[in-house]
């Protein structure tokens, strides 16, 4: 044996050695932080759990949406011992064929979801059959528990994962305050991704609670209104809008037909749409008023001043417009009693175009009336400069602009309320005191002088005590509103087939309390305002004054001889 | 006259101690193995582990009592290859357990036959060295036992098993290298060996890919991917560990955490500290073992003290270096600590003999 030769083996061993501390110490000490940060990366992971989505009520305290305490049912298939056995233990507790589960647990991946938002006692009973296996996690389910009540405000809501996220309506415009924030865990976990620990690392907060303006009775009686009215016209769809023309608080955002929040995939898409503010209508006479306003306003019009009506219609560049008005000789006042389209024709010609496109433009038409919804219908107002010769007359007919039922609504409420155009609101507060409002609350306008706006709302109760409106009439209350029959434009040109049935006004007529907007989508048979639009008017202001409390009017003396002299033979 | 003396027990003390603290790491690296892959009691591997270890204790102790004159006896090399070699014929005869035939079953027993073959080889090759020192290296004999230790490492290499394989050449290389073996004889056997090794690494895709892997640790094959998390277990234990049994590593990141791995869950559990601490002993070991071959008097006994120090030594430093990435990656225990019934029984049975051998001192 040669010493020397071992004493080489040995100093060869010994060098290998200290290369393995030199090489241990370079990766335990030098590299420390970088294989600790690659290691933080495999073996930990973020999970966050949603927190319970905030409700949405009423200002009279029903609520639309709330939300409720939920387990998800997840299943670790591999740690499961008997899967057969299990599918056919947990059928009974889920309502569903034994098969069914058993193939998920068999097709599907490791961690398998085998039920989501379910009750935590169906949670639990299903943790009893497999202890090891199954995993509770929080869950919540979204419920609307006035079904279809508002269902296009509110809206409804989709899942990502165990997110609940808004899809629509409110739900969705306001996602951020109603999600809240979640809650946070740091979760370590093995190479199969499986948790091994839990370390909550931020605490979570529920939604805010958001306080809606509508008044769920009205909304109700609106619904209710509508549904009758469009079953009776065969119509497409109708609209309807409720508003406090003192603060502009919208009472009720009706549109049928409309769809179960819970279920939104069980009605056509187009039903999901808030017809009142999402959707945008030629107006048709209803704009009459402000074509009035803007008249007097110019001082275009005499005092007493009356027009030849007797043509029954009136040329405009070439082209014939009928009017369906009973010939005679018409005060300003009677134009907007009896809509006559000649005689507003007449008066609109007078003006500038500008200064009829500015007072159109006062009262909100072709703007976005801002209420926190997404999709809402600005309508078309077209500047002077694109105008054609025939435009004055078709602006003052209400044919040549849309408008959404709300910016209507809001147009009344100016005349309403003497004057001043408001920033209509629909979500009142959030809870947590945040500021919800769109616009800055309570922004005005004045658009109209007191006496211009009393003058107004004279005129419209005429329409409803001697004119159009007759069937728009409350026993015991003074009505004031305006009939407009539009044709819809199809494929870039008006028919005879496709109409909106319009009334807009405000009950009751000294001090109005609340505004009123009906649109019928197309009614099939019988398409005058008159006879469609005003009775679903009568309908609902029948229930706005019984569910305001609004006190009946003294009643006013009629004179004989069958006929009140109006202010138009005064003037 | 040689004069009785006691045993080394320095050596003693070092094998009870890394045998112990081995079980501990066992424990806790292979509990969640044991359950979740094997379906099995969490302590399934320690209570194998720990009877492995009292055989071990009882093998050891045995050794240390085998009369030393058996070991001059030619014949006795030769029966112990010729068994190891029927019960390596017999693994690659039975059905493959993890697609390779490792092990063979023994009466309920699986045993890993290439480490009673390494013993085998390392008895044989003292004696045949000795002699062939003494004849002038006759090449008659050379081919015999060169023939003889190139057979076995061929069937290991059936298993297939590189890493021992190679572990057995290297190993009988350094005893001949030590006897004293000229160096024009070394050449031949060098060459072969080296290109048996290249030839046996590009004919596998598997064992292409970990060396690939070993000079490209970005590669995403499964090699690479035991390297680098061997490497996060390690890196991020730093200088204390993150405690025992608070690794996470062996959280299915690390294939095998119980046994190629188990010096990466010492390193993430017990820090540098720890990790210094089993490469302590196994220097304790080396030392204490290579002055009994130095002190021999005869020059089988010295070689087969060498051999037996040389084979311990070499095994604990290969291990740590496939987990340090310093090597590619092999499926080779650390002795007394790794799980591997066989392999802890037959290390405690070698330090055994070296303990035997340490009474055996001139006066």
């Amino acid at each position: 044996m040669s010493r020397r030769r071992l004493t080489l083996v040995t100093v060869v061993l010994v060098v290998a050695g200290l290369g393995v501390v030199a090489r241990a110490a370079q990766v335990m000490i030098v590299e420390h932080g970088r294989y600790e940060r690659l290691a933080r990366k495999q073996q930990r992971r973020t999970i966050t759990v949603p927190s319970l989505r905030g409700e949405i009520r009423t200002a009279d305290g029903y609520l639309l949406a709330t939300s409720a305490s939920r387990v998800a049912v997840q299943v670790d298939t591999h740690a499961l011992q008997y899967p057969k056995l299990f599918a056919v233990a947990a059928a009974p507790i889920l309502g569903q064929p034994a098969s069914r589960i058993a193939k998920r647990l068999e097709n599907g991946p490791r961690a398998l979801w085998l039920a989501q938002r379910v009750e935590r006692k169906v949670g639990e009973a299903l943790r009893q059959l497999a202890p090891g296996a199954v995993v509770l996690v929080p869950d919540s389910e979204r419920l609307y528990p006035l079904h279809r009540l508002a269902a296009a405000v509110v809206g409804f809501t989709g899942r990502e994962e165990l997110r609940t996220v808004g899809r629509f309506g409110l739900e969705q415009s306001y996602e951020t305050l109603l999600a809240g924030e979640p809650e946070r865990y740091l979760a370590v976990r093995d190479a199969e991704q499986r948790q091994v620990r839990l370390r909550r690392l931020q605490r979570g907060r529920p939604g805010f609670d958001l306080q809606l303006t509508l008044n769920a009775r009205l909304q109700a009686a609106c619904e209710a209104a509508l549904n009758d009215t469009v079953a009776s016209s065969a119509a497409r769809g109708a609209a309807a809008v409720v508003l406090d023309p003192a603060t502009g608080d919208i009472l009720a955002l009706a549109s049928v037909p409309s769809f179960d929040p819970q279920d939104p995939a069980g009605s056509p898409s187009r039903d999901w749409r808030l017809r009142a503010v999402q959707d945008a209508y030629e107006p048709g006479s209803t704009v009459k008023p402000f074509v009035a306003a803007a008249a007097l306003a110019d001082g275009a019009v005499r005092w007493g001043e009356r027009f030849d009506c007797t043509r029954r219609g009136i040329s405009v560049a070439g082209h014939w417009i009928h009017d369906h008005a009973d010939p005679g000789r018409y005060t300003l006042d009677g134009i907007i009693t009896h809509s006559s389209n000649a005689g507003i024709v007449m008066i609109a010609e007078r003006l500038n175009p500008r200064q009829l496109w500015q007072t159109f433009d006062a009262f909100g038409f072709g703007r976005s009336p801002r209420v926190g919804l997404a999709g809402e219908a600005s309508g078309l107002l077209p500047p002077p400069s694109r105008w054609s010769r025939l435009s004055p007359a078709g602006i003052s007919l209400g044919q040549e602009l849309t408008v959404s039922p709300l910016q209507l609504a809001v147009a009344y409420a100016a005349i309403a309320n003497g004057g001043w155009l408001l920033q209509p609101r629909l979500v009142q507060r959030a809870t947590g005191g945040l500021d919800v409002s769109n616009g800055e609350p309570g922004r005005r306008a004045r658009v109209l002088d007191g006496a211009l706006a009393e003058r107004l709302r004279k005129m419209l109760e005429h329409v409803v005590e001697d004119g159009t409106g007759a069937e728009a009439a409350v026993a015991g209350y003074r009505v004031a509103g305006k009939t407009g029959t539009a044709q819809r434009a199809t494929d870039g040109h008006f028919d005879d087939e496709h109409h909106v049935a319009w009334f807009a006004g405000f009950v009751p007529a000294p001090h109005p309390r609340a505004v009123i907007v009906v649109a019928v989508d197309e009614p099939s048979h019988d398409y005058w305002a008159a006879s469609v639009a005003a009775p679903c008017f009568h309908n609902i202001a029948e229930e706005v004054v019984r569910l305001l409390a609004i006190p009946p009017a003294a009643p006013r003396l009629r004179l004989a001889g069958g006929g009140r002299r109006g202010p138009e033979a005064a003037l | 006259m040689p004069l009785k003396q006691r045993f080394d027990r320095l050596l003693l003390t070092a094998a009870v101690v890394e045998t112990v603290l081995g079980l501990a790491v066992v424990a806790s690296a292979s509990w969640l193995i044991a359950v979740e892959r094997y379906h099995r009691p969490g302590t399934y591997f320690l209570s194998w582990q720990a009877a492995a270890a009292m055989v071990g204790m009882a093998v050891l102790v045995a050794a240390m009592h085998v009369r030393v004159e058996l070991f001059a006896d030619e014949r006795l090399g030769w029966v112990m290859l010729a068994v190891s070699a029927v019960l390596l014929v017999g693994a690659l005869a039975q059905a493959p357990v993890a697609h390779t035939h490792r092990w063979v079953g023994v009466g309920g027993l699986s045993v890993q036959p290439s480490v009673l073959a390494r013993v085998a080889v390392i008895v044989l090759a003292s004696v045949q060295l000795r002699r062939l020192a003494d004849e002038g290296w006759q090449s008659r004999r050379l081919v015999l036992v060169g023939g003889a230790v190139a057979a076995t490492a061929g069937l290991i290499l059936l298993e297939p098993d590189l890493g021992s394989s190679v572990l057995l050449l290297a190993i009988v290389a350094a005893m001949a290298v030590v006897a004293g073996i000229p160096a024009r004889l070394m050449a031949a056997p060098a060459v072969a060996g080296l290109v048996a090794v290249v030839a046996a690494v590009a004919t596998s895709p598997y064992r292409l890919a970990r060396v690939r892997a070993f000079f490209d640790p970005q590669a995403a094959s499964a090699a690479a991917w035991q390297t680098r998390q061997s490497l996060i277990a390690i890196g991020s234990g730093g200088v204390l560990g993150r405690g025992y049994g608070a690794g996470l590593q062996k959280l299915f990141f690390l294939p095998e955490p119980h046994t190629d791995f188990i010096f990466a869950i010492i390193s993430e559990e017990l820090g540098l500290i720890g990790a210094l601490t089993f490469l302590l002993l196994v220097a304790v070991i080396a030392w204490r073992g290579l002055r009994i071959a130095r002190r021999q008097t005869q020059p089988h006994l010295a070689l087969l003290a060498f051999g037996l120090t040389f084979a311990f030594a070499l095994q604990s430093l290969l291990h740590m270096s496939v987990c340090l990435g310093l090597a590619p990656p092999k499926g080779i225990p650390l002795p007394l600590v790794s799980y591997g019934k066989t392999d802890l029984v037959v290390s405690l049975g070698s330090l055994g003999l070296l303990l035997n051998l340490s009474r055996e001192v001139t006066s």
